[in-house]
């Protein structure tokens, strides 16, 4: 007889049955899991703020934890998305609270060498990082979950508690912007 | 002008030349197991806190119960107390107009004697009459006794409940009882 070997998907939702059950190991394994998707999200989101970002990676993950009793495995949101929409508000409500601050993104950072690629790097960077900065904090979340983290239309409009075609519209203006920004490099604008 | 219509992905290159410019931060070291500690303290303080929780609520609810029982038995008590002084000022109520009435009676009796008295042709008869009114001014004062200490209890117990009740004229007409008589 050959052992089963368990699913990606069934070993996450055993990891769940036993993080539900407060298990430490399994919570960590759970935390691990997620992790690099939802420090991916809060750094973009943030636009680089180191310390800020750990901050709301950890109070995303204790809000997993506090909440998973509620979570339901067989309901219709995985636990990623599930995951991902706790850090998407608590970005979110970061972003309205605090006023905008300087951004750290690749194009701002000062040129100290002078070959044609790396200037053509630095012009890309920077136009990629005045389009992001351009972005209200909802579409870069919305543009985000769909070109990053690959959520459909529809899980995206759960995320952020909005209707299907409000999302729609907010990828299509972001990627419009980011379009628009790679254009410009192009064509040497 | 953006297109609010266009709902096609970036293409593979575009969303790479993006993502490359536009980073997102990595999980420091260590970081999954920080935060399981931290979950797992907050779980055990939780744990500690609920039962601590429910046995103040417990107690709050124990103690405005208590409070609740206290205070109708308190009130019970106090109807109960009012009840019995109403009950005492009643009976005396009707002891007083009894002994109203009885006044009433011995003074229209003296009065009799009295006008007897003037028309009492012989001594005899006289001192007769004069020993009649005699008993007749000591059971009138022994009637007014009776009603100043009807009268008490009754005001007694007006004080008490703060009840108001009718007042009853307590004035004992002794003049009439006895004037005139001591004089012959």
């Amino acid at each position: 007889m050959v052992a089963r070997v368990p699913t990606s998907a069934e070993l996450d939702d055993l990891t769940l049955a036993r993080a539900r059950r407060g298990d430490r190991d399994a919570f960590r394994e759970l935390v691990e899991r997620h992790e690099v998707q939802v420090f991916a999200l809060l750094g973009r989101m943030l636009l680089g703020r180191r310390a800020l970002v750990e901050d709301l990676a950890q109070e995303t993950f204790l809000r997993v934890f506090t909440a998973l009793h509620r979570f339901d495995p067989a309901g219709p949101a995985r636990v990623g998305t599930w995951i991902l929409t706790i850090a998407t508000r608590l970005a979110l409500d970061e972003l309205k609270r605090r006023a905008p601050v300087a951004t750290q993104l690749p194009g701002d950072l000062a040129a100290d060498t002078r070959t044609d690629a790396d200037a053509e790097r630095r012009a890309l960077g920077g136009a990629i990082a005045r389009a992001v900065e351009a972005l209200t904090p909802e579409q870069r979340a919305a543009f985000l979950l769909r070109e990053h983290h690959g959520l459909e239309y529809g899980e995206i409009a759960e995320v952020l508690s909005i209707d299907l075609g409000t999302v729609k519209s907010r990828i299509a203006r972001a990627r419009s912007a980011l379009r628009a920004a790679l254009v410009e490099v192009k064509h040497g604008g | 002008m953006a297109d609010d219509t266009d709902d096609t992905d970036l293409d593979a290159s575009a969303r790479e030349l993006v993502m490359a410019n536009w980073p997102g931060a990595s999980p420091p070291a260590g970081f999954a197991a920080r935060v399981a500690a931290v979950a797992a303290e907050r779980r055990s303080r939780r744990r500690w806190l609920a039962p601590t929780a429910v046995a103040c609520v417990v107690a709050a609810a124990a103690l405005v119960v208590g409070i609740v029982v206290q205070r109708r038995q308190a009130a019970r008590e106090r109807a109960a107390h009012q009840l019995e002084l109403r009950r005492i000022s009643d009976a005396a109520a009707a002891d007083l107009r009894g002994l109203k009435q009885e006044a009433d009676r011995i003074n229209r009796e003296i009065a009799s004697v009295q006008g007897q008295l003037l028309d009492a042709a012989s001594a005899a008869e006289r001192d007769r009459l004069r020993l009649q009114l005699q008993l007749q001014q000591a059971q009138l004062r022994a009637n007014a006794d009776r009603a100043r200490a009807a009268a008490a209890r009754l005001r007694d117990g007006a004080t008490r409940t703060k009840h108001e009740r009718d007042t009853i004229d307590l004035e004992v007409d002794r003049n009439n009882a006895m004037g005139g008589v001591q004089g012959k």
